[in-house]
């Protein structure tokens, strides 16, 4: 119910949907002359195991998913805690967390059909981007389904810190952006100097753009490698999952709402 | 003159009694500014590390890109800093409170932009100019008085080109209800402006130095500063075009204001 609501209220603004699909190929149209220009002034057919059409597909996804992954759960959840109306929630039978995470996945399914459909067929369709088709799909899947719950779990923390802050823009515009860069969605982790990515490849980060995305666009299979990238995902998504519950209840007692 | 005189005073008068209002919030402040260096450090840091792998980008090393990036910023101040209330307009229309700007007798658009100013831009203003400095020193540009007075002049062009460019976006939301699109589409090209427009083939070039004149915004004038022995008449139009497109963007501002009926209540 609260998916299909949310579905419903994006595909509302027709205008709306067909400036977002304009907007996306300007960005495909620069980030394909930027990396044309970067592989241009590297005459070697690859940089650092990565081809043109490779690393286009990379960053061109990563755009897309970004846009996916946009569901602004963080300004939600400060709005309700700003009006006061999270207090309303509480009395829902549904659990908080899981309530705002079906939101999420509401949002992301409306963006999912307005935005990424269409990038998506912009990509493959006009740009004629190479992409090889065996177990890396499933494996993709997979790994976007939970880079999208790390991501919502992300939200779900800065939201929460609105509690003691109350304000967002801030620590939310901090949070997508050290995001970005940090997990390779901006520049593909294997153009980071060496040292460098062996430190991104620690954190979680890592694990939200750049292991799906290399697994999609792999020269090879490898799934006993992606078996093991999966694992740590999964594992890291635990980890995150408990600090956002922790987190969540212990600034629930600091909670005021202004009464009324 | 006198009536500039008298709007500029008029001006501080507002943006003073803002500014005072904005002070209980200082933890906000200091979080969006934070928040801000951090989005500028990671356009830097993805240049610099893009430029890893690279001598030159179309023929740009990474201090020039620095240069050009600092540029579009300084241009972008006044945007930042004195537009902020652009975003909120499909807001006011939307729910009927743009009304009270057409009872007010001065200048409607100078009213609104007036009401509030964007404090975590302030911000932008030592960072943008500290990371030209740099720049510009390490490529050894020659500060004469007669090149310093270019650069105003430059920069104030650049400025309107983008200023003029986010009010049209905004102003979309006199027509259509769900403007926020449009908007954020011409904010998304702001960021794109660091790139030097030589990455583009023709057609793209021709896209964004006529259609979308993005261009204007840092890449051709910062030309002059780079390269001068190598710049045509692109690095010296971006004042011309952007008074231009603020006669265009006032034209609009003043076109859907006559359209938009209220909501009737």
């Amino acid at each position: 119910m609260i998916v299909s609501n949310n579905l419903k209220s994006s595909l509302v603004y027709r205008f709306h949907v067909g400036f977002q699909i304009v907007a996306s190929m300007v960005t495909i149209v620069i980030q394909y002359f930027l990396w044309k220009s970067v592989f241009h002034a590297n005459p070697a057919a690859a940089i650092r195991g990565m081809t043109f059409s490779q690393t286009f597909l990379y960053v061109s996804l990563a755009t897309a998913i970004a846009v996916l992954m946009r569901t602004w759960t963080d300004w939600d959840i400060c709005n309700q805690i700003r009006s006061g109306d999270i207090v309303m929630s509480f009395f829902k039978p549904v659990d908080y967390m899981r309530y705002v995470f079906l939101n999420a996945v509401g949002t992301m399914a409306g963006s999912f059909v307005t935005i990424t459909i269409p990038s998506l067929v912009i990509l493959f369709g006009v740009f004629r981007a190479n992409l090889a088709i065996g177990w890396n799909i499933p494996f993709f899947v997979l790994t976007l389904a939970f880079s999208c719950a790390l991501s919502f779990l992300f939200d779900f923390i800065v939201g929460t810190t609105s509690f003691w802050t109350m304000s967002i823009w801030g620590i939310s515009v901090a949070k997508d952006f050290s995001i970005l860069f940090f997990s390779g969605a901006l520049v593909p982790l294997n153009f980071f100097p060496d040292a460098f990515a062996a430190v991104l490849r620690f954190l979680p980060f890592a694990y939200m753009y750049n292991l799906p995305l290399s697994i999609l666009t792999a020269n090879e299979a490898n799934p006993a490698l992606w078996a093991r990238g999966l694992l740590t995902q999964v594992a890291w998504l635990a980890v995150i999952y408990v600090i956002a519950r922790v987190y969540f209840k212990f600034s629930l007692k600091n909670l005021t709402v202004n009464g009324g | 003159m006198k009536r500039i005189a008298f709007y500029f005073r008029l001006y501080i008068k507002l943006v003073t009694a803002y500014v005072k209002t904005r002070m209980q919030y200082r933890f906000d402040f200091f979080m969006s500014s934070v928040g801000m260096l951090i989005y500028y450090s990671a356009s830097i840091a993805s240049l610099w590390v893009l430029m890893t792998n690279m001598p030159s980008l179309a023929g740009w090393s990474f201090t020039e890109l620095i240069f050009i990036y600092s540029f579009s910023l300084m241009a972008q101040i006044p945007l930042q800093i004195c537009f902020e209330h652009i975003w909120s307009l499909r807001m006011h229309v939307r729910q009927g409170t743009f009304i009270k700007y057409y009872f007010r007798p001065i200048d409607s658009l100078f009213y609104y932009l007036s009401e509030l100013i964007d404090m975590k831009g302030l911000g932008q203003i030592p960072f943008s100019i500290a990371l030209f400095a740099w720049s510009s020193h390490a490529l050894g540009v020659a500060w004469t008085p007669a090149v310093i007075a270019l650069l105003i002049l430059l920069l104030f062009g650049s400025a309107a080109v983008i200023s003029s460019l986010m009010l049209i976006a905004a102003s979309t939301a006199f027509w259509v209800t769900d403007s926020f699109s449009v908007i954020s589409f011409v904010n998304g090209i702001r960021d794109h402006t660091r790139y030097p427009m030589d990455i583009y083939n023709t057609a793209f070039k021709f896209v964004f130095t006529w259609l979308i004149p993005m261009g204007f915004v840092a890449f051709y004038p910062a030309q002059f500063f780079l390269r001068p022995n190598a710049v045509d008449w692109t690095a010296f139009a971006s004042p011309v075009i952007g008074i231009a497109l603020f006669i265009v963007a006032r034209l609009v501002w003043k076109k859907g204001m006559e359209s938009w009926g209220g909501t009737g209540s």
